[in-house]
């Protein structure tokens, strides 16, 4: 073997280590002088003896992360590479011991971040491809300079190592001379779900108990037998699994999987022995759709890979690819983005509702863009004939087409333009389907190369006897989670999915340290009240929208917490706009679980188009609607209540008076905020009703007010606009000092215990395990995880929203708004607001009536329907 | 012939009331009970979570002295079962009748057709799409597109459109379990009787209809009538899904959408009660018209 040594130096680290932390040493931990915080840079001096292109290996110790990995920036000499390219310092999670639950079942493991040394190449990662960085750098003494941009680590050296090309197959046969005859030896198989280390948590082990081919078995109870599957598609999530060679030779690898994910499409993976390609060949091994458990052997059509490995421990990793597509991926995100502002620029003359029998005379007023749609076309054609064969493609080819159309006759561009857009749309959705790489795996065998390969996967008798059992087995399980006298019974009203993480979540850590047992069972909301009623309610109920807890307690149903000792100190893990609607004369009757705060979302590309500057005022936002509507697009904010109290706040206003006994929204803060709230729906004429994600999305409407979850749509129904939006404070209002209150409001739900209880310390310690920053943090992953980006949590808890694995800048944005939100009371009658608020709303929008007055013949009917009810409830009146 | 008190006939005739003590046991629980408990609670103020206590007629008194909400909830009621209920009716039974006309698979397709708004379930609101306050919703889009319009028309939470377009869609369902019966009805009349009408000189459809046909089913007609008065009474969950609950200034407010607001929302389950109790009665009273005029027919 071509033995290369690596020539490395390294040198110490001089120079600017601008601070130490105090925390205590452990000893394992490193020096803390090497750790380097967020935002921070460190230098490194390095000697490189002769000109060449080199790659960095980076020694780092992590002891703390959001997501997977930290990113850093890394330049030397000063010159930073590609302009902004930021790079990646990945981490390892391995699972720990499998456990089992009181039936026997097998659960899922939880993964742990390795807290240790780690090595790693410096690599930076795009959209579609994972690459080494290298270097080019002459001989000399160079410095290297290391800035974090998201997370921290404890940095001890950098090491330059002459980059190497990966070498063909014929090459790397070469490098091996032995010829020994191995036919003796034994196959070595590892069971995929025992896997060593991984670079990414969503590698979940699982259970598939619906084939006999599969190993281990599971026809009775739960066994993890198999691993990956939809969520482990991303580049970047490396799956490393170890084996213990006993004999030097030659040794094919065969796989064990199943790809019924991607409709037809093969899925790549790069396989890595021992951290390394061993040849240019496997950094794509093509796992073709297979919708059963089916053994692949890493070769090509005529013959098998053989690897060398010498006696000892290997490992062999697996990380998706995209492979060849890649660039041409690449290719075509561009061209969208262009595409995408070609349509934005026939708007500007069109609008996005043109009069398809006028002639814009398109070829006159933007001669430029109708040449770009034929360069576009010319460029998506020739990558159509890039696409490897069978590739389906179909979408492009019309979009092609019409853009042939769209250059050609100008005249009926206007009439195309929303086929146009939905083509763009399906485009963004073409790139992202191609763009995953699900697979799942249930043993990875290295197989003596010269030993005939025998199949051994269980025929048609084996899965028919298999089937019998599990239909049997299936009368004879009892999945009721616990018969124990001990439990709580707790009604959830998420969706199933949701339900197992927090039955899951239940039996490792609450049951697990307090004894306690959640009996957890999902029903509709509408259940609880008749449920209530009857006296069969549950002790502590989940999920509840944020009215229910007063209306409950005003009724006396609802359990008072404020009755336990250590409410205070619960209570503080919220912040007080969240309690605001759960509290009731004196009373708390429930705790916030999700918090979904308004926020302002804008489009990056159109914004500096356009040269706008994102508005901090209201009075910004007038002046950018005028801009706006010059160039036919709207500015979005949801009509309602709860968005009207946004502006209140902002004023100083109230809802209610401080006892709640009538409504403020004759006072003057109200009325003013109520006369600026229509006079933007009345006379700068923004939309009342709208779909936020479609006209967002189409840039029809590039900046909109709404709720922070609208994140998850955006995540998932626009992908071809990944990346060129943001989200920013709320607009809000100057005070008299100059400062700008930026308040927001909120809506959620929550969790409280019935009156009915009798297990009332026992329901509190589950509401105290459930809202506490660890338990949320660890169920929004686990959501997550399971169900994707758009099932993301939005947890009121303060200190869990930090672990929701948000980028650093979006995490600053929603944690400073987080900040401002402000709580709307809710008081008895108070249903009454937010509909004759809608009543007022309407009545001086829609028919123009005069908005002071309006509001206070509206107001006088809230109050009346509060006094009212206060009398029922024996309460004080207000004069 | 001897005459037997209540108590002896049902000894006497025990086997019949074995007979239907399975629905007859189902009927009292689920129908009868439930019915006299609201007339009980209409009488008193009652939380739903406390006992509830007597208060007279005082929740009475208020729904129709003090309530201006109720009063114009009876009225949009009466507009749209007034607009929808003879209509719907008639026109079930004019389509029935026509219906019977065609041919033997035509006849299937067609029942099939026109009934099935009814049978999909909630797919009216596929509705509240077309009627989109969008500016993108299809009917404004479409309008705006022949220039028939320049800004969206908020069909939904405007109160000018409002009413136009539940009835609409009420119109659009009302093909329902009526339909069915007529169908049925229309093919049992007895063909010897159409061929003796011929024979004693019945000389157009339009007198076959009047003199044969609609004496003929009678039940069937008065089924009919009491589905169509009962649908367009409880009228509510189209206004609900269209308009949202409550709608603008309670413009397609109906009696139903009320009981719904005080009981669920309100949780004043006597003051519900007595509101569900005068619609009772107000569907009974209606019922017992209409056989009236029903005895006319023919």
């Amino acid at each position: 073997m071509k033995k290369i040594v690596p020539v490395l130096l390294i040198l110490s680290l001089i120079a600017s280590m601008f601070f130490c932390t105090a925390s205590a040493e452990t000893a394992e931990s490193p020096d803390a002088s090497l750790l380097i915080k967020e935002g921070d840079k460190a230098q490194f001096s390095v000697v490189i003896p002769s000109d060449g292109k080199y790659t960095a290996t980076v020694e780092y110790y992590v002891n703390e992360i959001h997501g997977s990995f930290i990113e850093c920036g890394f330049s030397v000499d000063g010159a930073q590479n590609e302009d902004t390219q930021t790079y990646q310092l990945g981490v390892t999670f391995t699972s720990e011991e499998s456990s089992f639950d009181d039936d026997g079942n097998e659960l899922t493991p939880e993964w742990e971040m390795d807290e240790k040394w780690y090595s790693d190449i410096l690599s930076f990662e795009t959209a579609f491809y994972r690459e080494t960085a290298v270097f080019e750098l002459k001989a000399g003494s160079h410095t290297a300079e290391i800035s974090m941009i998201n997370g921290s680590a404890y940095i001890k050296n950098v090491t330059f190592i002459p980059f190497e090309q990966t070498v063909s197959y014929d090459e790397y046969l070469k490098n091996f001379k032995s010829d020994v005859s191995n036919s003796k030896t034994a196959p070595i198989a590892v069971q995929a779900e025992d896997i060593s280390f991984a670079t990414s948590k969503v590698i979940l082990p699982f259970c598939d108990s619906s084939s006999a081919k599969v190993t281990p078995i599971a026809d009775r109870l739960q066994v993890i037998n198999s691993i990956g599957g939809s969520s482990w598609n991303l580049i970047g999530q490396k799956a490393v699994w170890e084996f213990d060679v006993k004999e030097d030779g030659w040794y094919s690898l065969v796989i064990r999987y199943r790809q019924d994910y991607t409709d037809g499409r093969a899925t790549i993976r790069q396989l890595e022995i021992d951290g390394k390609t061993p040849f240019k060949e496997c950094e794509a091994v093509a796992f073709p759709y297979k919708t059963q458990w089916t053994d692949l052997t890493v070769s090509t059509e005529d013959t098998t890979y053989r690897f060398y490995l010498e006696k000892g421990k290997h490992t062999v990793s697996l990380t998706p690819a995209i492979g060849e597509m890649g660039e041409l991926l690449e290719g075509v995100q561009n061209l969208l983005t262009n595409l995408n502002s070609i349509y934005r620029k026939i708007i500007m003359i069109t609008s996005s509702t043109p009069d398809t029998y006028r002639d814009y005379r398109l070829d006159e007023k933007i001669p430029d863009t109708l040449e770009e749609i034929n360069k576009c076309e010319k460029e998506l054609k020739s990558l159509i004939e890039q696409m490897p064969d069978g590739t389906n493609c179909a979408i492009l080819k019309r979009t092609a087409e019409q853009l042939e159309d769209m250059y050609k006759y100008t005249d009926t561009v206007a009439g195309e333009l929303a086929k146009f857009q939905s083509n763009l749309s399906s485009i963004g959705t073409w790139i992202n389907d191609q763009k995953t790489q699900p697979l799942a795996l249930d043993e990875i065998a290295l197989y003596p190369s010269d030993k005939e390969y025998e199949n051994d996967t269980a025929g048609f008798f084996k899965s028919l006897v298999h089937s019998v059992k599990r239909f049997i087995y299936s009368f004879a399980e009892d999945y009721k989670f616990s018969k124990e006298k001990k439990s709580i019974e707790v009604w959830v009203t998420t969706g199933r999915d949701q339900m197992q993480i927090i039955r899951r979540l239940a039996n490792e850590t609450f049951t697990a340290n307090t004894g306690i047992y959640a009996d957890l069972r999902i029903i509709a909301t509408a259940a609880l009240l008749p449920a209530v009623v009857a006296g069969i309610g549950p002790d502590v109920a989940l999920g509840e929208a944020n009215t229910t807890p007063v209306n409950f307690a005003s009724r006396g149903a609802i359990y008072d917490l404020n009755k336990f000792g250590d409410t205070s100190e619960i209570t503080s893990r919220f912040t007080d706009a969240a309690l605001v609607p759960l509290r009731y004369e004196g009373g708390l009757y429930a705790l916030p679980e999700t918090l979904n705060f308004n926020m302002m979302f804008y489009r990056t590309d159109i914004f500096e188009e356009y040269g706008w500057t994102v508005p901090e005022t209201w009075d910004d936002v007038r002046n950018l609607i005028f801009d706006l509507s010059k160039n036919n697009m709207q500015f979005g904010f949801t009509s309602g209540f709860t968005t009207y109290c946004m502006l209140l706040a902002q004023k100083g206003g109230t809802v209610y008076s401080e006892d709640g006994s009538y409504s403020t929204l004759s006072e003057l803060p109200a009325i003013e905020a109520f006369e600026e709230y229509t006079q933007l729906y009345s006379e700068y004429k923004i939309p009342v009703s709208f779909n936020f994600a479609n006209r967002f999305r189409s840039g029809e409407m590039p900046i909109a007010i709404t709720g922070y979850t609208a994140y998850n749509t955006l995540e998932v129904f626009a992908p071809e606009i990944k990346g060129l939006w943001d989200i920013a404070l709320v607009p809000g209002t100057e005070g008299e000092n100059g400062s700008i209150n930026h308040a927001s409001t909120a809506d959620g739900v929550c969790a409280f215990i019935l009156n009915d209880t009798k297990k009332a310390d026992k329901s509190w310690e589950f509401l105290k395990w459930w809202t506490s920053a660890d338990v949320q943090a660890k169920y929004g992953n686990l959501v997550e995880e399971k169900l994707g980006a758009s099932a993301r949590y939005a947890p009121a808890n303060i200190e869990s929203l930090a672990e929701i694995p948000w980028s650093t800048a979006f995490y600053k944005e929603i944690s400073n708004q987080l900040q401002n939100v402000v709580g709307i009371p809710e008081v008895p009658g108070g249903y009454f607001t937010p509909r004759n608020f809608n009543n007022a709303f309407r009545a001086t929008v829609y028919d123009a009536q005069d908005a002071r007055e309006t509001l206070l013949q509206y107001v006088e009917i809230i109050n009346d329907e509060i006094t009212r009810k206060r009398k029922e409830f024996g309460l004080s009146v207000a004069e | 012939m001897r005459k037997y008190s209540v108590w002896q006939e049902m000894k006497r005739k025990k086997a019949c009331y074995l007979y239907i003590l399975p629905f007859g046991l189902l009927f009292f629980t689920f129908t009868v009970l439930p019915v006299a408990i609201s007339i009980i609670l209409s009488f008193s103020n009652y939380n739903v979570f406390s006992m509830p206590d007597f208060i007279g007629f005082e929740n009475y008194i208020n729904l129709f002295f003090n309530d201006d909400i109720f009063l114009k909830s009876v009225l949009n009621t009466l507009t749209i079962a007034i607009v929808t209920g003879p209509f719907g009716y008639i026109a079930s039974f004019l389509i029935a009748w026509m219906i019977n006309n065609l041919g033997q698979k035509i006849q299937f397709l067609m029942v099939l057709l026109i009934y099935s708004p009814t049978i999909s379930g909630n797919l009216y609101t596929i509705w509240a799409i077309i009627f989109s306050d969008d500016a993108n919703g299809y009917l404004n889009s479409l309008l705006s597109y022949f220039g028939l319009i320049d800004t969206n028309i908020y069909w939904l939470t405007d109160k000018q459109y409002m009413m136009t377009v539940v009835i609409i869609v009420s119109l659009w369902m009302s093909m329902g379990a009526g339909f069915l019966s007529f169908v049925a009805g229309i093919k049992g009349v007895d063909r010897s009787q159409l061929e003796a009408g011929s024979i004693d000189g019945i000389r157009n459809r339009w007198q076959e209809l009047w003199y044969i046909i609609l004496p003929s089913m009678k039940p069937q007609m008065l089924f009919g009538a009491v589905m169509s008065i009962n649908s367009a009474f409880a009228c509510g969950a189209v206004s609900t899904a269209m308009c949202g609950m409550p709608s603008t200034d309670y413009a397609v407010h109906t009696v139903v959408n009320h009981l719904t607001d005080y009981g669920n929302t309100r949780f004043e389950m006597g003051y519900a009660s007595a509101i569900a109790t005068v619609l009772f009665l107000a569907m009974i009273f209606c019922k017992k018209a209409i056989q009236k005029l029903l005895s006319k027919v023919g």
